[in-house]
């Protein structure tokens, strides 16, 4: 009997072009079923597998639960969806068959992604926060990183300084290491890294908080896990879908600078005070008066486009994905374009063998901005971000100048201060091309029904391209390049991980036991080669072979490794009672012989009371309180950094005699011995359900003690080392709590929910040798925190002012600031010893807010859906560091309206440039209230009816609008209260961010 | 049964994880250690070449350099007037605090050249394959250069640590501050320890027996012990190593580098193969924007006047002055940058900001950006002066006047007639060595401040800035002033640090 076969295979390609092969192989008669799959209270089911039995031949019911089949006579189909009880119904004769679905109780419940594994949700006793994959992908953009920002209680996200495509910074939990303090990120149980995924194709992202939760990953797993799983086949016919959508961006806002006159007002006022002589472009006529924010930022375009296939059978299952982003930056020539591809597939082999594969490529070019510091050819030392560089150029030089060979504006005087911000970012090239392969194959052997074994070999190899070059310019001084300028440099990153795992499952009357053993060994490699010429002879050279100047070669090569074994028991008595223990023992390159190994153990305990026969509260319908403890570990230091190394051929070491350079060496340090860093966390958690779980809250209090922290000791300049040792220095305490809280309704034409977290964190350092000041806002000047015992983390540590001196008799009445006059910062004398000096630095709290927060509205009225999501702090602080080079280099207009004697209202100083009172020194004057609310994220989205009744080959569509970033209430007035400071000693000190942009897209989602 | 042994045999392949013990022992395959480090000859060469390289700056950079260690000692000297450039203010007018990045910087590299010499005095004795007379003259090396660095933190910082090892415990990482007279015994001890050590000959650029012999004379000189001084430096003559050049401006030019006029200078180098970049800013700092340069500071208007008065005998400035500046005078030219020619000053009068200009080290031979000039620390010029000032502090004036007129004479000045004890002191320290030696790194700051202390005839600093019409002069407040405050940096750290008086 030859097999009945329908094949259809869609392929779409973009919004426009859409086509269908359809080709169908007669073999006998055949018959078509059509019918509706509903609840058993009547409401329609989409997404329901139809499949007619022992063959790939399938269907999916649409949004109304309908579907249409043909199949062979008397055959069988099967209803299968997740969370549903599977129904098997012969046909018959019949042509219509309606059917109802139960629910699965068992399987209804979420299934949670843990570490090598799964779990039920109420199973869980330790600490574990689930993203909503359907909110986060309602956001724009490509970086799941920074999609992150407030999905989840526990989890912080901020897209670090800010540049186009720069990673964000990731917290679970706060800080509880003054050494790295980024979660592990394992991408379907290989560890990675969030960039390289699309998150179109996220399936779940689960974050590990607590001990119990992560011990199994052990060794990194301090600073939690972000577990992060891709999509993968359905049994059925192919699934296509395509997701597209437009948009543009603009900065979120600007700032108040100074315009030509009012730079030259505070220039006059600030020289005359001191009797110094004017520059003369001050009182020069017909200098340009360029807005150098106008000339940077512009309206970018974006685009995204996604197609989706995916389906399956019995033997294979397939889900195919390719993407394509694109965005332009806010600032001139910055644009970020990825390519990514994806096939996930498994194979049942056997009843008892499963291959399963996952092979992602991902091209990543990014232009990035232009950096001054960055470069070894015009090492300029600005000290300090390009996006200051362009606050701080003066109106007085023209942006675009068409009579130069570059088209770009050069100041007419020195004294202007040299540079064209725009020019350079259009005519240097700073861009990165890199190829990001992930791929693992699994094999899993079912060895009974009660146990399995698998073993999961997985490989990220990045291939990474950087080229800078620049042409020839002149820009004034400092500012010009005389000879073209080329530098290339590739790495490779090749990182090979090997699980092993035996799982055993088994449940004997009200005892049910699951148990995993397992190992892992892994490797990263990482070499790198570049090449630079200083001259390339012309300017439309672009290849090292035409260098004719100095050349120059480097290159690195370091390789790491860790290896570990683990174990996780969990013991459940009657789906009231829950135990688990987990253990991971560790060895990593990183530390010394007999230093190397270490061991994490968790004990986590969970209690249904609400299933208990003597609870009995009406409203409550879950409540079940968690216990967990467990250590953890952090290796997050530099290779080789317990080796005394010798550095050699460093422009800091090399001596030049006579014209020869002659190659110096030596150490910078000195051996150390250092070993793990060890943390200890404590969780309690209760998880309550109202109503019938309407209502779905979780409570959470940690606390986390971290010792033998890993840091750079902090050593005084005298020991002449200049670069850092890395030793096991302090105690830590970080503790808070974090609340989530959900609400559905689900009935009716007007559906809704609401969620929302609150995470509240804490640390206070309990032992650290010598206090860390940092927060340096330029060089390794005006440092403005202190990281010290008994304080937290980058604590401000500041003068602290006490308004503005009226009058000479108040200077003379204070006492303290014999330099100060009237118009300057009174400063407090916090110690009372009568002096003004260092020891009147006092603490003002730190950048970590009372609480963070992200709240999530959807709701859906008949066809059209809407998700907003509000996202925002409470109590945070920056120090303004803009706002004071600005202020320094006389670019901030609020300086118009410095103190004189006839203008006594005002908060801002008098203007005199030799600062006799040092008003600038690192005070708080420049420290603001960083809180914020912002609207993150709208999304309103129609889906056409009947779609399918108009255009045959779709199943759905939906369009959709969404912004991003559309408001912003704060009280902060640099450019974006959510940024923060990569560096951990720095946080909280705007060092010149890059601003957030505001983004509106248009959308179409379809379905074939 | 099956399954069972299935089980066993993965359990058993988990020891595997257990076992392999290898596949966490990685080597280093960038980077030597201090145990496969210090074995020959080679290694005990690039370990001295380190320890000269802090003299440019512990990071190596040109701006840490010029616009950190430079600034911090010459924005404060009579001898210069800044530009109003930003750069510096704080020191310039005497407002700065603790945590300045220039002085921080200056503190910082001169350690780590401490550190680098201890190193070299640690490990060079134990090399087995060197040449023995190497080995001496590495050692000595290594002892000259902790003695130099040493000595510019003292005349500095006043108040810092002596470190004479490699740090091992907390004490070593927080070390106290030593008196100067200990710091001053060390430097004597390391002095002497090099001259002993040190060969006849070396590389260009690097120190030989007689350098210290030199320095030994200026440590000397710098404590007032005049005879001591008088002994070193007639050494130092008595040798015949040196002699002052011809020309002037072959000091500065970057032509003529090593010369033998040169007893110390800090090496500098146009080459760029391999990554190099040895080269500092000068010539751009110095040179006025009408000659492409962007003048950062200037002579101060006393210096110009004082060099008015250092003529030939027909009345017209000395080779000296137009070694030094460029200023309104027919034969007065300076060359453009980035090898750009030369300019005589009245083809761009009309275009400079202001009348005069420094000019050495401004010499720009290749049409790249910045130059790689040495900047000499002690030339034969400046000893010579060293020495007339001890003989003339010991009542030698007349012996002391014959090297001054040496010095003058090579420049074509006038030769001065006798003169008192008295008169010569202030002819030498506010004529003969300000004009011989204008903004020559550290040379003018250390002379304030040492006659501020001077026993004889001390001179307070704010009291020679008001004199010499300096800006901010009122704000320098003597005591206190003459010195950095100790780093906040450091203090920061170290709580056994004590703070300079005033700051």
């Amino acid at each position: 009997m030859i097999q009945f076969i329908q094949t259809h295979l869609k392929i779409t390609l973009g919004l426009a072009l859409a086509f269908m092969l359809n080709f169908s192989i007669f073999g006998q008669e055949s018959q078509t079923v059509t019918g509706q799959v509903t609840t058993d209270t009547g409401d329609p089911i989409p997404g329901v597998n139809v499949v007619e039995e022992g063959t790939t031949n399938g269907s999916i019911t649409d949004a109304l639960g309908n579907y249409t089949i043909t199949v062979s006579p008397s055959a069988t189909l099967t209803f299968s969806f997740i969370g549903y009880l599977t129904e098997q119904v012969a046909i018959g004769s019949r042509s219509v068959i309606d059917i109802t679905l139960l629910a699965d109780i068992q399987q209804l419940q979420e299934v949670v992604v843990v570490g090598y594994g799964s779990q039920g949700k109420r199973d869980l006793t330790s600490s574990v926060a689930t993203v909503e994959v359907d909110n986060l992908k309602k956001l724009p953009g490509n970086n799941i990183g920074t999609m992150l920002q407030g999905q989840a209680a526990g989890l912080s996200a901020v897209s670090g300084q800010g540049t186009p495509g720069s990673p964000p910074i990731l917290r679970v939990r706060g800080l509880s290491t003054v050494s790295g303090n980024d979660p592990l990120v394992v991408v379907d149980g290989i560890p990675s890294s969030l960039l390289q995924v699309n998150p179109s194709d996220v399936e779940s992202i689960t974050v590990l908080k607590d001990a119990a939760a992560s011990t199994i990953y052990g060794s990194r797993a301090a600073n939690g896990v972000i577990l992060i799983t891709t999509r993968r086949g359905n049994k059925g016919a192919p699934q296509v879908s395509v997701n597209s959508y437009v948009g543009i961006s603009n900065v979120i806002k600007e700032l108040d600078l100074a315009n030509r006159d009012q730079v030259n007002q505070i220039i006059r006022t600030r020289l005359e005070a001191d009797g110094l002589e004017l520059p003369e472009f001050i009182s020069q006529s017909g200098l340009p008066d360029t807005d150098w924010q106008d000339e940077y930022f512009r309206t970018a375009f974006e685009q995204k486009h996604d197609i989706n296939i995916s389906g399956g059978s019995d033997a294979v299952l397939y889900n195919f994905s390719a993407g394509y982003f694109n965005q332009e930056g806010i600032g001139v020539d910055t644009e970020s374009e990825q390519y990514n591809f994806r096939m996930n597939t498994d194979f049942k082999i056997s009843d008892k063998v499963t291959v399963s594969q996952s092979l992602s490529y991902a091209r990543i070019n990014r232009d990035r901005m232009f950096n001054l510091n960055e470069s070894n050819f015009r090492d300029r030392n600005s000290g300090i971000s390009p996006i200051l560089d362009l606050l701080i150029s003066r109106p007085h030089k023209p942006a675009i100048d068409p009579s130069t060979p570059t088209g770009f504006g050069a100041p007419s005087d020195p004294q202007i201060g040299s540079g064209n911000v725009v020019g350079q970012q259009v005519l240097e090239t700073n861009r990165d091309e890199d190829d990001r392969i992930q791929g693992n194959l699994k094999l899993e052997y079912k060895i009974s029904d009660n146990l399995k074994i698998w073993t999961q070999i997985g490989a990220n190899i990045f291939n990474d391209y950087f080229i800078f070059h620049t042409p020839t310019y002149n820009f004034g001084p400092q500012a010009t390049v005389t000879m073209p300028v080329l530098s290339e440099t590739r790495g490779r990153t090749s990182e090979t991980v090997w699980n092993n795992v035996i799982d055993f499952n088994k449940t004997f009357g009200d005892h049910s036991i699951n148990a995993l053993v397992g190992g892992s060994m892994e490797k990263r490699i990482f070499q790198s080669t570049g090449g630079s010429n200083n001259d390339l002879g012309s300017d439309k050279l672009r290849a090292l072979s035409g260098g004719i100047g100095d050349a120059n070669s480097f290159g690195s090569n370091v390789e790491r490794t860790i290896q570990s074994v683990f174990a996780r028991v969990g013991y459940n008595f009657a789906d009231k009672y829950m135990v688990q223990l987990s253990l991971r023992a560790d060895g990593s390159s990183r530390f010394p012989s007999g230093n190397k190994t270490a061991t994490f153990g968790s004990v986590s305990l969970g209690w249904r009371l609400s299933d208990e026969s003597f609870f009995n509260v009406p409203f409550i319908s879950e409540l079940k309180p968690r216990f967990s403890y467990g250590t953890l570990g952090n290796q997050d230091i530099g290779d080789f950094a317990f080796l005394p190394t010798i550095t050699s051929n460093t422009s800091r070491l090399n001596y030049p005699s006579g014209e020869d350079v002659l190659v110096g060496s030596i150490s910078t340090s000195i051996p150390s011995d250092i070993r793990w860093e060890t943390t200890k966390t404590t969780n309690y958690g209760v998880d309550i359900g109202f109503l019938e779980d309407k209502i779905t809250m979780t409570f959470e209090y940690f606390n986390i003690d971290t010792e033998d922290i890993l840091t750079d000791a902090n050593i005084p300049a005298t020991s002449g080392f200049t670069s850092g040792v890395t030793e096991n220095a302090g105690i830590m305490n970080n503790k808070g709590w974090e609340l989530a809280v959900a609400y559905r309704k689900k009935t009716g034409e007007f559906q809704y929910s609401v969620s929302a977290n609150f995470t509240h964190t804490k640390n206070k350092v309990k032992k650290l040798g010598d206090p860390f000041i940092r927060g340096n806002v330029i060089f390794v000047n005006h440092p403005t925190t202190i990281t010290q015992e008994g304080g937290q983390i980058a604590d401000f540590f500041l003068f602290k002012t006490d308004g503005i001196f009226q009058s000479q008799a108040e200077v003379d009445a204070h006492g303290i600031q014999p330099e100060a006059s009237a118009g300057d910062l009174r400063f407090v004398d916090v110690n009372g010893d009568g002096e003004l000096n260092d020891d009147d630095r006092t603490l003002f709290g730190s950048n970590l807010p009372n609480v963070e927060f992200g709240l999530t509205f959807n709701a859906q009225y008949k066809n059209f859906d809407l998700n907003i999501f509000f996202q925002g702090n409470e109590g945070s602080k920056m120090y303004n560091g803009t706002r004071w080079i600005l202020y320094r280099d006389e670019s901030s207009a609020e300086l118009v309206n410095g103190w004189t004697p006839s203008n006594t209202n005002t908060g801002v100083f008098r203007q005199i440039d030799s600062d006799p009172n040092q008003n600038l020194r690192p005070s708080d004057y420049f420290l603001e209230d960083a809180s914020y609310v912002r609207l993150k994220n709208v999304q309103l989205g129609y889906t056409v009816p009947s779609i399918g009744d108009k255009v045959s080959i779709l199943s759905n569509a939906r369009i959709y609008i969404g912004g991003e970033n559309l408001a912003t209430i704060t009280g902060y007035s640099g450019f974006d209260p959510s940024l923060t400071n990569f560096e951990l000693f720095g946080r909280g000190v705007d060092r010149g961010f890059f601003p957030s942009a505001k983004r509106y897209v248009v959308g179409l989602q379809l379905a074939f | 049964m099956k399954k069972l042994s299935v089980i066993i045999l993965m359990i058993s392949s988990l020891g595997f994880y257990v076992g392999c013990s290898d596949f966490l022992e990685p080597e280093n395959q960038e980077e030597l250690t201090t145990e496969s480090f210090w074995l020959n000859e080679e290694h005990a060469k690039q370990g001295i070449i380190a320890t000269y390289a802090p003299l440019q700056a512990f990071d190596g950079s040109k701006w840490t350099f010029f616009e950190e260690m430079y600034i911090s000692l010459h924005w404060k000297s009579d001898d210069i007037l800044p530009a109003n450039t930003g750069y510096g203010n704080g020191i310039k007018s005497f407002t700065n605090g603790t945590d300045d990045v220039t002085f921080t910087s200056f503190w910082r590299s001169h350690y780590t050249g401490i550190f680098h010499a201890n190193q070299v005095l640690t490990f060079v004795p134990g090399i087995e394959n060197i040449d023995e007379s190497v080995r001496d003259g590495i050692l000595g090396e290594a002892h000259f250069l902790r003695a130099y660095y040493h000595f510019a933190l003292l005349n500095v910082f006043k108040n810092i640590p002596l470190i004479t090892k490699l740090p091992e415990n907390d004490d070593d990482f927080k070390p106290t501050q030593a008196t100067p007279e200990a710091v001053w015994a060390q430097i004597q001890s390391d002095l002497e320890e090099a001259e002993r050590l040190l060969p006849d000959e070396n590389d260009p650029g690097r120190v030989i027996n007689t350098t210290a012999t030199a320095y030994l004379g200026k440590i000397f000189l710098f404590q007032e012990r005049f005879s001591d001084a008088i002994a070193k430096f007639e050494a130092v003559i008595a040798s015949n190593k040196y002699d002052l050049v011809a020309a002037y401006e072959d000091n500065f030019t970057g032509l003529n580098e090593n010369n033998e006029e040169s007893i110390f200078e800090i090496q500098w180098s146009q080459d760029r193969s391999n990554g190099n970049d040895e080269r500092h800013p000068f010539d751009f700092e110095v040179t006025p924007e009408a000659l492409g340069g962007w003048e950062l500071y200037y002579p101060s208007e006393w210096l110009v006047s004082e060099m008015m008065t250092d003529v030939t005998s027909d009345g017209d400035p000395s080779d000296r002055v137009f070694g030094s500046i460029f200023f309104d005078h027919p034969q007065s030219e300076m060359k453009r940058t980035r090898n750009g020619g030369m300019a005589s000053y009245d083809e761009v009068r009309d275009n400079l900001l202001n009348p005069t200009y420094f000019k050495k080290y401004a010499n720009d031979t290749d049409d790249g950006f910045y130059t790689g000039n040495n900047i000499s620390l002690m030339r034969y010029a400046d000893l010579l002066l060293m020495h007339a000032e001890a003989l003339n502090e010991n009542g030698r004036n007349s012996e002391a006047l014959d090297f001054v007129n040496q010095v003058r004479a090579r420049s074509n000045a006038e030769a001065l007639g006798a003169m008192s004890q008295a008169d010569l002191r202030q002819q030498i320290r506010h004529h003969e060595r300000p004009v011989e030696l204008s903004m020559e790194y550290t040379i003018r700051w250390f002379d304030l401040y040492r006659w501020s202390k001077s026993s004889t005839a001390p001179e307070p600093i704010s009291t020679v800035l008001t004199n010499h019409q300096q800006p901010f002069a009122e704000n320098f407040v003597d005591g206190k002033h003459e010195i950095f405050p100790i780093p906040f940096f450091d203090i920061s750290r170290n709580e056994n640090l004590e703070q300079n008086p005033g700051y």
